[in-house]
């Protein structure tokens, strides 16, 4: 138990998608031979802009979702370039409004089928037009309407589409005993791409506008991406100019070749709250309803709870179809190990229901419990 | 095994519990708000006095409140995942063989726990044996043949329903199809006098057979197993089951029909119906002779009586008007925690044994599945007893005052009492068909009228005779205008206020908006769903005021529906089509009823069928045209970005 457990560095691909793409990106996976990847329902919100009713000045502003889907599937790190390159181009990614895409690096501890041998065509680099060095926001609130206005303010910020999931947590509420029916599990997840270097000051203002310091309001953390790109098409409808500011932003980007000349403002050094760096992100994978038995195995290691969610499975063998778990546990890096054993030898015990296992350190975290502890875990 | 449990101080647990009523409470105030505030301005406004019996009502209206805050939450808490978990591991450890048996079990036991058949029974009350023998047969005689009718229907349904997203087909040729039959039989019964009658029926009866606990268990399992087969693409496709199990049960119904058609007496005449000539085709209507014999006392009239019916003793008044007694609230309580146990126990009992025994698996959480099926008992009794004593209450009350509003302007209440009558005055006037009837002349100071003499009207001790005017209140000139307005606008207020109430259909939205991540609301369907059961009603009213042919009425919503179903993406019209069936529930059925006898009972109505197969079809037709606002908003969102790259 107390070997440290073998793990291969992977790349991980999501792409967040309008529901419309999502045959077409089924159809490329299958002719890929992706062996795996994952669909989960989402929807993206941007900003409506429309003329002001009677003729006043200026547009007026309406929040707008529409239906979208995110892909992820793990790739070998030599061929994931080629790969996320290939889809990229086949999807019309570059254009605004048909989504964007990501990679991560994560450590994989087990693995849900083995990662393809692809032609590595264009090796390691990041495909042309691509951004390097970014970093994902996901905030983590119930569901009862504060991710509207969450990500209303991402919109406002400008950096990229908010795409939004839902998921339910475990962890505090089971310890409830039957009270935990007064709480409802249901969560909402609010994902946003940023520049790496835009991250902290960005989550600083999510956290200050968003109220994310106050008990009870929810989490955020940050991971980085080796490479990816955005969609720039945030404010739909009236407009004033002949391009958009999200148009001229991507033109300059692409002109520079990265968004280090768009970094925001220094994160506020007299901010009453710290984010805490030194925790780590588990992801597992499993089929429906089994993912309590991991989570019970991981908070018995010293996990405070986990995000799960359901999604579906898109795979080249037929018979092997349907829906699986994932969940997501954010744990300080000094009991990742710990975790990370104890959930494969919970797998062990149950006979391989495990069939994914990454982690994935984090950038920042923070909520009312972290940020208050984060000396301590510092330390 | 999970950390130790927190044990908390009990002023935050109470708190926490206070909290979580609180708000559930106050979510089903918003729903109940809208029909209340309806019903009770109606009263004010149009009548100009406050509802009989305000306290009881007010009670009754409190009852469906915290009723409803139990249904839903022990749907959603109990119920529902359990069900949800049945449907995941369907399809890996069960497939066809364990799928079709089971669909047609719930379906069955969904139908038998749900009193669908009483209401179907209530509306259809007034129909003569006479008039049409096949509804008599089918509603008073026999009706455990028409509950086995739609049960098969829905157990089929459901069987189809679950298979479809194992086998993974796709929804949009099942409904055409089925729609297809549906109108080819429909209008092939519209052509048979004897069959014709039969519509409204059936239609109702799909309407009517999926409750709130069916429509929640049947959504639940189509999740788990479109989710878990993973051959289905999109949300949609979780969708599909309850449409089905709205349409089969029609479809059974008219089968049934057409089997029974040739061995029952086609519609005749009430005199030739009690001929002794006709005695032999008759009697299969009856369940014995003596049946027959005192269904023959309560319906003919007095003075027949006697050559009709071989030695039939006294002569009996005519046309008792049907009251509705106030029902004590414990007796009332009583009958409907029996069938709140009726309602959930069957189901939950055969989802616990598949998911136990069957596929092996136990919930995680036992207790909460376990007290979410405590909480969907409760609440289901003390929703229907909250409907009984108080909102049906209500809606009868407008719905009796509603076509005496328009008949106070002419001649009030619809009588003439004549003081000091002398039956002396009494004439004999002959009938076309050869028949003799007695009649006498009304003098009102400015005309002459000559109405029908009937002896149970004359009360010889008083010397009064009360004539009762019984013209279709809907041929008067100056009142139809604005009193079938009301009528109308009464309708359609009650359909809109009493689906913004119906727990399925919340069921339904929040299940939308989870597996659509939020991009369609669970409010703006719900309110989509509510226009389509207000027109629907209205529609449905104008049917029964007019005696309009059923199929006149179910053709042109299904005919439009075709178009509109291919026009809309496979997601929506799962959703759409659903909805139809999810509207008529616990709240709109009783309440529709509620309203359908009031009117009924002022108007001299005898068969109230069709208004809630009108609410059903429109629904599926408004949330379509929803489904296509929110397709055209969405294309624009996708065009406009097009376009600015176009323009880039």
């Amino acid at each position: 138990m107390a070997e440290t457990p073998k793990s291969q560095t992977v790349h991980h691909v999501t792409f967040a998608l309008p529901k419309r793409l999502g045959d077409k990106m089924a159809r490329l996976l299958a002719a890929m031979e992706i062996p795996l990847a994952l669909a989960e329902n989402a929807r993206s919100v941007r900003l409506r802009q429309l003329p002001r009713r009677f003729g006043f000045l200026g547009p007026s502003k309406r929040k707008e979702d529409s239906p979208s889907e995110i892909y992820t599937f793990t790739l070998e790190s030599s061929s994931s370039a080629a790969v996320v390159g290939a889809l990229a181009s086949e999807l019309g990614i570059d254009r605004p409004g048909q989504g964007s895409v990501h990679v991560q690096e994560v450590s994989e501890y087990v693995a849900a089928t083995p990662a393809p041998i692809l032609p590595a065509a264009g090796g390691n680099e990041a495909p042309s037009g691509f951004m390097r060095n970014l970093a994902v926001i996901t905030c983590i609130l119930s569901r009862s309407g504060s991710g509207e206005e969450l990500s209303r303010l991402e919109l406002e910020l400008g950096t990229g589409v908010p795409i939004v999931t839902y998921g339910s947590s475990t962890g505090m509420r089971d310890r409830l005993g039957l009270l935990r029916i007064t709480i409802p599990p249901e969560k909402e997840l609010v994902h946003l791409l940023v520049p790496a270097l835009d991250a902290e000051s960005v989550i600083h203002m999510l956290i200050e506008n968003g109220r994310l310091n106050r008990p009870g309001k929810g989490f955020v953390y940050c991971e980085s991406a080796s490479f990816g790109y955005f969609d720039t098409s945030l404010r739909i409808g009236h407009q004033p100019h002949l391009a958009s500011m999200e148009q001229l932003i991507a033109a300059v980007d692409h002109l520079k070749g990265n968004t280090d000349w768009r970094r925001l403002a220094e994160p506020d050094a007299e901010a009453t709250f710290r984010t805490n760096r030194q925790c780590a992100e588990i992801v597992l994978l499993c089929p429906p309803e089994h993912s309590a038995r991991f989570v019970d195995a991981a908070m018995q290691a010293g996990a405070e709870g986990a995000t799960t969610m359901l999604l579906r499975r898109l795979t080249t063998k037929t018979d092997e179809g349907g829906a699986c778990e994932r969940c997501i546990l954010i744990v300080p890096r000094s009991i990742a190990e710990p975790v990370l054993d104890s959930i494969l030898h919970a797998a062990q015990e149950y006979g391989g229901k495990l069939m994914s296992l990454q982690l994935q350190p984090l950038l920042h975290v923070f909520s009312h419990r972290f940020g208050q502890t984060s000396d301590s875990l510092d330390g | 095994m999970p950390k130790s449990t927190i044990r908390l101080p009990l002023p935050s647990a109470l708190r926490m519990i206070g909290d979580y009523f609180v708000s559930r409470l106050r979510q089903q105030v918003r729903s109940v708000a809208f029909i209340v505030i309806y019903m009770v301005a109606f009263q004010l406004l149009i009548f100009g006095r406050a509802p009989a019996q305000a306290l009881t009502i007010a009670g009754g209206i409190a009852l469906v409140v915290v009723g409803l805050a139990f249904l839903l939450e022990g749907l959603l808490l109990g119920l529902m995942p359990l069900a949800r978990q049945v449907g995941l591991h369907l399809s890996a450890r069960g497939g066809l063989k364990i799928i079709l048996p089971l669909g047609l079990l719930l379906g069955i036991a969904s139908t038998l726990a749900e009193p669908a058949v009483a209401a179907l029974r209530a509306v259809g009350g007034g129909i003569a044996a006479w008039e049409s023998p096949l509804l008599f047969f089918l509603l008073q005689t026999n009706p455990d043949l028409l509950i086995l009718a739609i049960a098969i229907g829905v157990g089929v349904a459901v069987a189809i329903g679950m298979a479809r997203f194992y086998i993974g087909f796709a929804l949009k040729p099942v409904i055409l199809l089925s729609v297809g039959l549906l109108v080819v039989a429909s209008l092939f019964c519209s052509y048979s006098d004897a069959l014709a009658p039969i519509l409204g029926l059936a239609w109702d009866a799909g309407a009517v057979t999926t409750g709130a606990v069916t429509v929640s268990v049947v959504l639940a399992i189509g999740i788990g197993l479109s989710r878990s087969s993973g051959k289905s693409q999109g949300a949609g496709s979780s969708f599909g089951i309850i449409m089905l199990a709205s349409a089969l049960p029609v479809l059974a119904v008219i089968i049934l029909g057409m089997i029974l058609v040739p061995r029952l007496p086609a519609p005749t005449s009430a005199t030739n119906f009690f001929s002794v000539e006709m005695r032999e085709q008759v009697l299969p209507l009856f369940e014995d002779e003596d049946a027959f014999q005192d269904y023959a006392q309560e319906h003919v009239g007095a003075g027949r009586q006697v050559e009709q019916v071989d030695g039939a003793p006294t002569p009996i008044v005519n046309e008792s008007p049907r009251r509705t007694t106030q029902p004590s609230l414990l007796k009332v309580l009583g009958t409907e925690s029996l069938m709140a146990l009726r309602a959930v126990l069957p189901l939950a009992a055969l989802l616990g044994i598949v998911l136990l025994f069957l596929l092996r698996d136990r919930p995680r959480h036992p207790d909460e599945i376990v007290i979410g099926i405590v909480f969907a008992f409760v609440g289901m009794m003390l929703l229907t007893t909250g409907i009984r004593i108080g909102l049906s209450q209500l809606g009868n009350d407008v719905g009796r005052r509603l076509p005496q509003v328009y008949g106070e302007v002419r001649v009030e209440r619809g009588r003439i009492v004549v003081n000091n009558f002398d039956p002396a005055i009494v004439f004999k006037a002959a009938t076309p068909e050869g028949d003799t009837i007695e009649a006498f002349s009304i003098f009102d100071g400015d005309t002459f009228e000559t109405v029908t003499y009937r002896p149970e009207w004359y009360d010889p001790e008083r010397k009064i005779y009360i004539h009762q005017i019984h013209t279709s209140p809907l041929t008067h000139p100056v009142l139809s205008q604005i009193g079938l307005l009301l009528i109308l606008l009464f309708a359609f207020g009650m359909g809109y206020g009493a689906t913004i109430a119906e727990p399925a259909l919340n069921a339904l939205g929040k299940t939308v908006e989870e597996i659509t991540v939020g991009t369609t609301k669970s409010a703006s369907l719900v309110r989509a769903v509510a226009v389509g059961v207000g027109i629907g009603l209205v529609l449905g009213v104008i049917r029964i005021l007019y005696n309009l042919p059923m199929v006149w009425m179910i053709l042109p919503p299904y005919l439009l529906l075709i178009p509109l179903t291919l026009a809309s993406d496979e997601d929506f019209t799962g959703i759409a089509w659903d909805s139809g069936g999810v509207t008529t529930g616990s709240v709109t059925v009783p309440l529709v009823m509620a309203m359908g006898l009031g009117l009924g009972t002022q108007l001299d109505i005898v068969d109230g069928f069709g208004i809630l197969a009108m609410a059903a079809a429109y629904t599926v037709v408004t949330v379509h045209i929803f489904g296509l606002i929110v397709l055209v908003r969405q294309r624009r969102v996708a065009r406009a970005t097009a376009r600015e790259h176009e323009n880039g």
